[in-house]
């Protein structure tokens, strides 16, 4: 038998950089098929809207809202204008999120090493928890913590755990700071410790470069930190706090968090950090045993170990999926409107049903929510590429 | 150096080492060597408490390493091993520096100190700012012996640290080893499956079987005929042979009274295998040595 070169395909009409007629061709004509099925949707639309008598556009954005909303962060009464409803629904959602990232990290890491921890009692107790939690519906999860708040006491039996503190129905209320100049001035004095601490870690390293010796910063910087505030309070004066009193059927003064943000705040975090600890876990154990073999073998202490080599490589392998998992939770919290916390979703929610232009306000909130995934997606990928392992 | 008296260990229902004991000398190479399974990395790993003994005691520089602080004992301890031991994320330059660092050096004293060992383990100094990734399987092993250098310890520890290189990135690691052996005078304690990598580099022998010491003591003496049937078996009756002779020199071993005429020329400082060869290539039953001769059979044991 003769031996065959295979020929290259034939080009129909050879373009330059390799491509061909007939590639061009297919993209052209895909193209076309998005913009006609676009096209056609939206005409479809326009002539829904106008059969039902509403014309496309966000006019109706600076028009009364007349919706009641408990909770927000800035000034808001019924008769502001759909906008600044919803920048107060955007805002409820912001709280809740980063709240919830927050504490869903520090909660899902201490959570991922107590799964590997050599104790099996509390090995067993983490594996069951995370078990449990991951393989319920997060609906039923947060529709159980709004039951259980509900259940607590009424306002003039609240639970006091701590001086200041009180668990009731009405959601939990804890001392406010008052933003006064004493405040400003201890606020200051932090800041002064803190710099003061940093001089001082970087003179001894400095002193353990040239003579190999080496105090600890712990003791003179604690003393700092918490000293430089009283002081300062003891000199300009302390800062105001307000106390929550109970008077009459309410609490008058403190801050509170309201039982809808706490159940979906207690819900998402509870239900995040399972996954996190996963996560965690899975990151820690990627990391080769035979570098825990030479941390020990070098005379690492445990703490050591685990700070210098098995977390800076386990964090390559976990914040790819932690982001989505920050994603998630951010998603997740539009669940709030079913126990009925005014989130983005639920005063958008409110806005369709009372002015019809539901295309538009599910259009802001989407692109909301995109922005946001978008944001975190792009701060994440840019602190995985700092801590990414160089190869050379 | 290093004194194992009646050691056991178990873990479990097995007991990995069954009573051993067995000193090591100061400025010894010893090779602990035997099948795998019978317990010479678990022997290794007591010297500097990675494993505890279940009974018996472990010295080193004659104090009880039960009554040491680990850590300290394992900073004062050199070890490599095998493969992976190298921090990825790390330099070359800060992997070697790790010890050091944590001895709490000036910076400069360690950026010295690796430069030192860079040119010790024969590496390129623009090696120092590359991530380990970046290495072959033999320079990264040299990085490893380098580290476990970094803060000059008197003992150095190395389980199979030629296991996972290519057998001629092995053989030249191997010579790299006796000659940084002969240069720094440290005790070596070395593990390896390999019976004739352990004949070439000992200069004492462990030789472990099912937890229990086989034999223990110098390299030529033990490679002597007649060698027990467990070692001819592990190590071959070829290469126990060669071994005594390449330990023995020609000087010791030559006789009085001029070779005839005709004889090869040697030097006192050859080795006897060096003489064996010799003789097989020139076909000649007697070498000259100045002025005493070596006849064949001053080869044979006496």
């Amino acid at each position: 038998m003769s031996s065959t070169a295979l020929a290259p395909p034939r080009p129909l009409i050879p373009l330059p950089g390799g491509t061909t007629m007939r590639g061009v061709l297919w993209q052209a004509a895909l193209a076309i098929a998005v913009i006609l099925i676009g096209w056609s949707l939206y005409n479809n639309m326009l002539a829904n809207m106008a059969a039902r008598g509403l014309q496309f556009g966000f006019g109706f954005l600076n028009r009364s809202a007349g919706i009641p909303i408990g909770e927000h962060l800035i000034p808001y009464t019924p008769a502001d204008t759909y906008q600044r409803a919803l920048t107060v629904g955007l805002l409820n959602t912001l709280r809740v999120a980063v709240l919830g990232v927050v504490l869903a990290t520090i909660l899902g890491i201490l959570l991922g090493l107590a799964r590997l921890s050599s104790n099996p009692l509390l090995r067993g107790l983490t594996g069951g928890y995370i078990e449990v939690i991951r393989n319920t519906p997060l609906v039923l999860q947060l529709v159980f913590w709004h039951a259980i708040v509900l259940q607590l006491p009424s306002v003039r039996q609240a639970l006091n755990p701590l001086p200041g503190l009180y668990l009731s129905q009405r959601g939990l209320k804890v001392p406010a700071l008052m933003a006064d100049s004493a405040l400003f001035w201890a606020g200051v004095a932090v800041l002064v410790a803190l710099v003061a601490w940093w001089l001082l870690l970087r003179r001894e390293r400095a002193r353990q470069e040239a003579t190999g010796e080496r105090r600890a910063t712990w003791a003179p910087g604690l003393a700092l930190l918490f000293g430089l505030p009283i002081l300062a309070g003891y000199v300009i004066g302390a800062p105001t706090v307000e106390w929550p009193v109970l008077a009459g059927f309410n609490f008058r003064g403190g801050l509170t968090l309201s039982p809808e943000f706490f159940a979906l705040l207690l819900g998402l975090v509870i239900y995040t950090a399972a996954f996190i600890a996963e996560i965690v876990r899975a990151g820690i154990q990627s990391v080769q045993r035979g570098q825990w073999e030479a941390a020990r073998a070098l005379g690492l202490a445990p703490g050591r170990i685990m700070r210098l080599v098995i977390l800076p490589q386990a964090l390559r392998v976990i914040i790819p999926p932690l982001t989505s998992q920050y994603l998630n939770l951010t998603k997740n919290s539009s669940l709030a409107v079913v126990i009925g916390y005014p989130d983005l979703v639920s005063v958008a929610n409110t806005s369709i049903n009372q002015t019809g232009q539901a295309v538009e306000v599910i259009a802001i909130f989407m692109a909301v929510y995109l922005i946001i995934s978008l944001v975190t997606s792009l701060l994440m990928n840019a602190y995985n590429r700092a801590v990414a392992l160089k190869e050379r | 150096m290093i004194e194992f008296d009646d050691v056991s260990v178990r873990f479990g229902a097995a007991e990995a080492v069954r009573g051993v004991s067995v000193a090591i000398p100061p400025g010894a190479l010893a090779v602990l060597v035997g099948p795998s399974g019978s317990g010479k990395t678990t022997l290794l790993r007591l010297v500097n408490r990675m494993a505890t003994p279940s009974a018996g005691q472990v010295r080193v520089r004659g104090e009880d390493v039960a009554l040491a602080d680990p850590a300290r004992l394992r900073r004062s301890v050199g070890y490599v091993m095998q493969s992976m031991g190298l921090f990825p994320h790390w330099s070359v330059a800060r992997n070697i520096g790790t010890v050091p660092a944590l001895l709490g050096w000036p910076q400069p004293r360690i950026a010295a100190r690796v430069e030192e060992l860079l040119a010790l383990v024969r590496l390129d100094p623009a090696l120092a700012q590359r991530r380990p990734a970046a290495l072959s399987g033999g320079q990264a092993q040299r990085v490893g012996l380098a580290r476990a250098l970094a803060a000059d310890p008197d003992i150095l520890l190395m389980d199979e640290p030629f296991g996972a290189v290519d057998p001629i990135v092995r053989r030249e690691l191997r010579a790299e080893l006796t000659r940084i052996h002969a240069a720094t005078g440290k005790t070596i304690l070395l593990v390896t499956h390999d019976p004739i990598e352990a004949l070439e580099l000992a200069t004492h022998l462990i030789v472990l079987r099912e937890g229990q010491l086989v034999a223990a003591g110098e390299a030529a003496a033990l490679a002597a005929p007649p060698a027990a049937p467990f070692l001819r078996a592990l190590f071959g009756p070829e290469a126990l042979a060669l071994r005594r002779l390449s330990l023995l020199r020609v000087g010791d071993a030559a006789l009085d009274g001029p070779a005839p005429d005709a004889a090869p020329e040697i030097a006192p400082e050859a080795s006897l295998a060096e003489a064996w060869i010799l003789m097989q290539e020139r076909g000649a039953p007697v070498l000259a040595v100045g002025a005493r001769h070596l006849p064949w059979s001053a080869l044979l044991p006496r």
